[in-house]
């Protein structure tokens, strides 16, 4: 999320939702942004034009574990959140199994991405706000976290006015404050902190955490599963249907330490709930390693939505300082008719390896993948998704743009497999890679896995550039190059952008409109 | 890099040492020089190891047992003139060449009506008699990361040598029938190199056969160089017997202007891997690359194709397709890799695959791997069963199921060789299509 924007986008949200509350249904999004709005865009160029302002480092002691990963950091990390003993288990087994992958130095090197090897020896696994608050009110919090977040733009009073939204801001992976929770609670919905849920609602934590991801899926995932610091934890019961769209916001504040979150989304059946997720990260000459897991179960006749915009530090012109970013994100439609929707805006991080899938398991289930990728300067991602059929009649889309430019390489890599009992199955996927500069990659690794003779599956994928009579039409029409591009851009991402929540929405497009500020022409 | 050699790889390696000093591959400097850089290669890079990417699908190692080595065979057993006959091409009248366990029989051959100055003729004759031309070309092309291939470098033998000097087009296809004559399970490298020159144009047919019903193994290499404004066409047609396994490394170059067709036909055999290569040396290359594939029993066809656009303005189209009936297993990967500065590709690659029972299994990877901006690269890939409306259309006019079946399956594999030049080819592989297809 660029703050900047936000700010701009919530100021004018707010306005125009004390003027009406359905603006949000009103809105043509083909408006925005308003490509003639010279202020805008000379603020938008400003934007661009400026290194990562949000590079800053908040001075809040913080309680950092000393670097490095052993079996005590994980019993450190373990009892400084006061866990309770299953718990700490559960993180042993993690890391004995991690330890056992290190040793065979099993890291995930398939992907089409570049750097150098992580020492794991190098890294603090644990940072938190020094005076660990849970606050009824603002006026509480630290002053200089509400800076920060003032700075971010991402400020909790006009978060609190913003109908529809109760944010669970994590500031260095521990869970500040929490708004909207009594709103909530009267529905019997759970959307706490991932400490808070193990502490409040053990026997919800230990039924599913592992579940979808279990510790011994892949290296990323099972590092997180031994030192996850925080994370959310939703709960939907039988019936709900989630009233305000959740959202939490991620940010990595200590320096030199990782990020572990760990986030699990509980639909029970017949119930439904929008989830988005959004994340900045301050300037850093360390790589800063993070590995999140993101689990999420949707029982019969469920329906979840998780948005996520993704804008970490992506490292300086020349790439350096960037964040690396592992993430396994998982969701299983259990029962029948459930469905799981990703939809993602990748921009940041110097290294994205990311492949939010979805596990069909019910009959008639549906799972769905929107992605715009977005990379410049010398960011590498390595994204897409898995789509597992193994319910009847299950069907699933994706839908995967990326856009590449400067000395960049986006790949799109996702899986599509139809096993043997899925009978009926459907998928449809379309992977559009446009390129942006001629120093830069795009590239499609589609795997189609095909056990059952009814299944219909299609694959299609294009790479081209912006084509010259577009841009010609534009100009003729008295549109400069670079507002041309964007709004080609723009209309290259519609479909997905169209995804979003429609607070996201608004961001993405301004997210997107300053980043190729910077990487057109 | 392996730093420990497995049983088979090291069987190689020692029988390699101990044939060294025989004249069996040959007298020619350059050749025992390249065999010997060959082993070399091949004791660092291995055989494909069972986990890379290139074969995740495929297990080879079911093949590559450790009696390999000592299953290598150079001897030729006599070809029956009925079985070389059976596989020519009805019609056709063309000049032909057998190959009998990768060695050419000229004997067995016919090779009046070629033009004057076109060489076919074995390796070690090429090495000796067109020495500028064996020099330049051979093993010049191979990808010394494939195992495969470098082994087959490395125990060369015989061959055949297909060159045609500049300015000679030839007229008629050339039919090559490679016979697999060996009664027990051995296994066999033969080694192929078409040089067609400036100018110049060749088309081929080559069709793979078995003269026993053993268990045999066949590693075989191509490498084609076609020149500057010249047209290479090679029609491969796979048709050994049900339990003989082939692997077939293609390394084609292409020089500027120049053209090149190149079709498989997958129809019979237990494992068939295909990894076919294509490069371009120079802009303005055409590549067209087509391949149809039949899955039968526990059978397993790999087509694993790689379409490298190393310079700008060339254009490739690709399609490969297949049908799978009972447990056989079809895979596809394909890349196309445009690399930077390629500008102006243009790239299309598409794979259709029909599944027909439930315990068939396609894989399918098409890939795109671009660093160029200026390009118009796509590729699609679809994977079903046969459309139940198309189906029920058909019956409703009075087709019975069979004939409906047929009609479909017939017409879904006619666009792969609708592209044959030649009309007497394309009509006996359609018929031959739509006969196996079923």
């Amino acid at each position: 999320m660029y703050p900047g924007a936000i700010v701009d986008s919530e100021r004018r949200l707010n306005l125009n939702k004390r003027n009406n509350r359905y603006f949000k249904l009103e809105i043509d999004f083909s408006a925005l942004p308003p490509f003639n709005d010279m202020d805008e865009t000379k603020y938008l160029q400003s934007v661009a034009d400026s290194e990562y302002e949000y590079g800053f480092v908040t001075e809040i002691d913080a309680d950092t574990a000393p670097k490095g990963l052993s079996e005590d950091t994980v019993r450190l990390i373990s009892s400084k959140k006061g866990e309770p003993e299953w718990m700490l288990d559960w993180r042993l087994r993690a890391f004995r199994h991690w330890q056992k992958l290190a040793e065979k130095e099993a890291y995930p090197r398939w992907a089409h991405l570049d750097y150098p090897d992580i020492d794991f020896q190098d890294v603090s696994y644990y940072s938190a706000p020094n005076s660990k608050p849970k606050y009824e009110s603002l006026d509480e919090v630290d002053p200089e976290l509400l800076r920060t977040f003032d700075r971010l733009g991402i400020s909790l009073q006009e978060q609190k006015r913003l109908t529809g939204v109760a944010v669970d801001i994590v500031m260095d992976s521990v869970s500040v404050a929490t708004t909207f929770k009594d709103e909530l609670e009267k529905q019997g919905i759970i959307f706490c902190s991932f400490g808070e849920a193990i502490e409040k609602h053990p026997e919800l934590v230990k039924k599913y955490i592992g579940s979808v991801v279990p510790y011994s899926d892949n290296f990323y995932a099972c590092l997180n599963s031994a030192v996850f610091s925080d994370g959310s934890f939703c709960y939907i019961p039988e019936g709900v249907r989630c009233p305000m769209e959740l959202s939490t916001y991620f940010r990595i504040n200590e320096a030199g330490t990782g990020q572990f979150e760990r986030t699990l989304i509980v639909a029970e059946k017949g119930s439904y709930v929008s989830y988005l997720e959004g994340c900045t990260a301050p300037m850093r000459d360390e790589n800063q390693l993070h590995a999140a897991v993101v689990e999420i179960i949707a029982m019969e006749d469920a329906e979840v939505k998780y948005s996520t915009i993704q804008n970490w530090y992506p490292g300086d012109k020349n790439g350096k300082g960037g964040i690396y970013n592992f993430v396994t994100k998982r969701g299983i439609c259990e029962g029948d008719n459930a469905k799981i929707s990703w939809t993602q805006l990748e921009t940041g991080s110097s290294i994205t390896w990311k492949y939010p899938s979805v596990i069909l398991k019910g009959d008639n289930t549906t799972g769905e993948f929107y992605s715009v990728a977005f990379t410049k300067n010398k960011q590498q991602a390595d994204t897409g998704t898995k789509m597992i059929h193994l319910g009847k009649n299950s069907s699933s889309t994706i839908i995967s743009k990326g856009i590449s430019a400067g000395e960049s390489n986006n790949s799109y890599r996702g899986l599509v497999k139809i096993n043997k009992k899925a009978q009926g199955a459907r998928n449809f996927s379309q992977c559009d890679s446009l390129l942006l500069g001629d120093r830069c990659g795009a590239h499609t690794f589609p795997y189609i896995e095909i056990d059952n003779s009814t299944a219909q599956v299609e694959h299609e994928a294009t790479t081209s550039k912006v084509g010259e009579d577009q841009i010609f039409y534009c100009n003729s029409r008295g549109i400069g190059e670079a507002e041309a591009v964007k709004l080609i851009v723009n209309g290259f991402c519609k479909e997905i952008l169209a995804e979003l929540p429609m607070e996201f929405a608004v961001e993405a497009q301004k997210l997107l409109a300053i980043e190729l500020e910077g990487s057109v022409g | 890099m392996s730093e420990k050699l497995s049983e088979t790889e090291s069987a190689f390696v020692s029988l390699h040492r101990t044939m060294v000093g025989q004249a069996l591959n040959g007298n020619s400097a350059s050749l025992v020089g390249l065999r010997q850089n060959a082993i070399n290669t091949f004791a660092n890079v291995g055989l494909p190891a069972r986990k890379s990417e290139a074969w995740k699908y495929t297990n080879i190692n079911a093949v590559l047992t450790k009696e390999l080595a000592a299953r290598l065979s150079f001897d030729t057993h006599k070809v029956k003139p009925r079985l070389v006959n059976e596989s020519l091409i009805p019609g056709l009248d063309s000049p032909f060449v057998v190959v009998n366990n990768g060695v050419l029989d000229l004997d067995s051959s016919n090779l009046s009506n070629l033009p004057n100055g076109v060489v076919v003729t074995t390796l070690q004759d090429a090495a000796e008699k067109h020495r500028s031309v064996f020099d330049s070309h051979f093993g010049k092309y191979v990808n010394e990361t494939e195992g495969l291939a470098v082994l087959n470098t490395a125990f060369v033998h015989g061959g055949l040598f297909v060159f045609v000097p500049k300015g000679i087009e030839v007229a008629e296809t050339l039919q090559v029938v490679h016979v697999v004559s060996s009664t027990e399970s051995s296994f066999i490298q033969p080694r192929t190199l078409f040089v067609v020159e400036e100018a110049a144009s060749l088309s081929v047919i080559e069709r793979l056969v078995s003269a026993t019903d053993s268990a045999t193994v066949s590693n075989r290499v191509i490498e084609t160089y076609t020149g500057k404004s010249s047209r290479l066409s090679i029609i491969r047609v796979q048709d050994e017997n049900v339990d003989s396994s082939t692997v077939t490394s293609l390394y084609s170059v292409q020089e500027r202007d120049s053209y090149v067709y190149d079709l498989t036909l997958s129809l019979s055999g237990k494992l068939i891997r295909n990894n076919l290569n294509f490069r371009h040396l120079d802009s303005h290359c055409e590549t067209h690359l087509n391949g149809f594939f039949i899955g039968r029993g526990d059978n397993q066809i790999d087509n694993h194709s790689i379409v490298d656009h190393a310079m700008p303005d060339c254009y490739s189209n690709e399609t490969f397709k297949g049908v799978l009936y009972d447990n056989s297993t079809g895979v596809f990967n394909g890349k196309v890799l445009v690399r930077r500065d390629a500008q102006r590709t243009n790239a299309y690659q598409s794979n259709r695959s029909i599944v027909v029972s439930d315990s068939a299994h396609m894989y399918s990877k098409p890939e795109l791997e671009i660093y160029a901006d200026d390009v118009k690269c796509s590729h699609g890939a679809t994977t079903g069963r046969l459309e139940p409306e198309s189906m029920f259309y058909l019956q409703s006019r009075g087709l019975s199921e069979e004939r409906a079946r047929a009609l479909l399956l017939g017409a879904f594999a006619r666009e792969v060789v609708e592209s044959v030049a030649n009309p007497v080819v394309r009509e006996y592989l359609t018929d031959e299509l739509n006969r196996r297809v079923l």
